[in-house]
């Protein structure tokens, strides 16, 4: 009787993954898919989460959007495990973490710019995001090379991907549509 | 007598010269707005005018920074003679059609128009607008055309309207990536 009262359980596990995982935001880089962002949303077309190298955190990053004049804009900062901790505030998780570039989070569909493609031009596309500034910032936040160590002069095969990916446009790869104020369906 | 046969020729010719050797990125969005730039010596060094009806607005000018190559464009008022009236400093990104110049693996690369987005430029152009009107009653509130032609502008792709813009003035895009 125990037997069977687990068995009825194991649907409704397979009933709670799959949603928990739609809660994240998944942006996959083009060119380099070992290069992920992830995201949890927390409101205003934002989020917070990591920029990840083969499933691993390497960064932190967080999307939001300007007052005013408006447009969509990240954070990246170093990596802390308290960042994803949804008990605290984001000052408590943003606190140990250093913050490395900021700039434009650029929607697109497809090649169509979000923010200015006119409502009668739009064609439909994947949401697709461009972050012009990112690889610069990443780049000069890497230490110059010590001791024949990895550094700017002398990047790990991960410091590459990043830079290379981040050149490049990031792919919507599930549960993004939120992150992209600017875009349509 | 063999001079003024000449004349026609000679004063045809030259301001054809003149026009060849300015690379123009039209708007693609606002054909009103057009960057004319023309190379000096230096990788991606180029300067020239944003222009609004074939007029200029402001002066443009690129370069390329060390360390990372980043391409880069200033903008500034026309009367400026110090970097002080800096309308905007960002990013030049090259793109050669849809795919942007400097991320695209060789492997991967497609023939395409040169194109180039200045992804800072409208906010900060939006923000250089006085928020007290000007003289005209025009300002960050009261757009004037041409105001709000730049701004729409700058938001979207210029396109390179002429072959003068694959002598050297995209330092990743080249001539469009044809062989």
């Amino acid at each position: 009787m125990e037997i069977i009262k687990k068995l009825l359980f194991i649907p409704i596990l397979f009933l709670v993954l799959p949603l928990d995982a739609k809660e994240i935001c998944t942006l996959t880089s083009e060119v380099e898919p070992d290069v992920t962002i992830t995201l949890k949303y927390i409101g205003s077309a934002g989020g917070i989460g990591t920029l990840n190298y083969k499933n691993k955190p390497s960064l932190g990053f967080y999307v939001g959007i300007w007052n005013g004049y408006g447009g969509q804009y990240y954070t990246a900062m170093s990596y802390s495990p308290e960042l994803l901790d949804e008990e605290k505030t984001y000052q408590e998780r943003t606190k140990n973490t250093e913050k490395i570039t900021t700039g434009h989070f650029m929607n697109f569909v497809g090649n169509q710019l979000g923010r200015a493609t006119s409502i009668e031009d739009r064609k439909s596309g994947k949401l697709r995001a461009l972050m012009p500034s990112l690889s610069q910032g990443y780049y000069y936040s890497i230490p110059f090379t010590k001791d024949g160590e990895f550094g700017r002069q002398k990047l790990s095969k991960e410091m590459k991907t990043i830079i290379d990916a981040t050149e490049g446009f990031f792919v919507n790869s599930g549960g993004c549509r939120k992150f992209f104020p600017y875009g349509w369906d | 007598m063999k001079l003024l046969l000449l004349l026609p020729l000679l004063l045809g010719l030259i301001p054809s010269v003149k026009a060849d050797s300015v690379c123009v990125l039209t708007s693609e969005i606002e054909p009103d707005v057009t960057i004319k730039l023309q190379k000096i010596k230096g990788l991606g060094k180029s300067f020239g005018t944003l222009d609004y009806k074939d007029k200029p607005a402001y002066r443009f000018r690129t370069a390329v920074q060390n360390g990372y190559w980043k391409h880069y464009y200033v903008i500034s008022e026309l009367s400026s003679d110090d970097s002080k009236k800096n309308v905007d400093v960002g990013r030049f990104l090259e793109f050669v059609g849809n795919q942007p110049a400097p991320g695209t693996p060789k492997e991967d690369r497609k023939p395409g128009k040169l194109r180039v987005i200045l992804p800072d430029m409208s906010t900060s152009y939006y923000y250089h607008l006085d928020n007290v009107p000007n003289e005209k009653g025009y300002g960050r509130f009261n757009q004037s055309p041409l105001m709000k032609s730049i701004l729409k502008a700058s938001d979207n792709f210029f396109v390179a309207s002429n072959e003068e813009c694959s002598n050297g003035y995209f330092i990743y895009g080249g001539n469009g990536w044809k062989s």
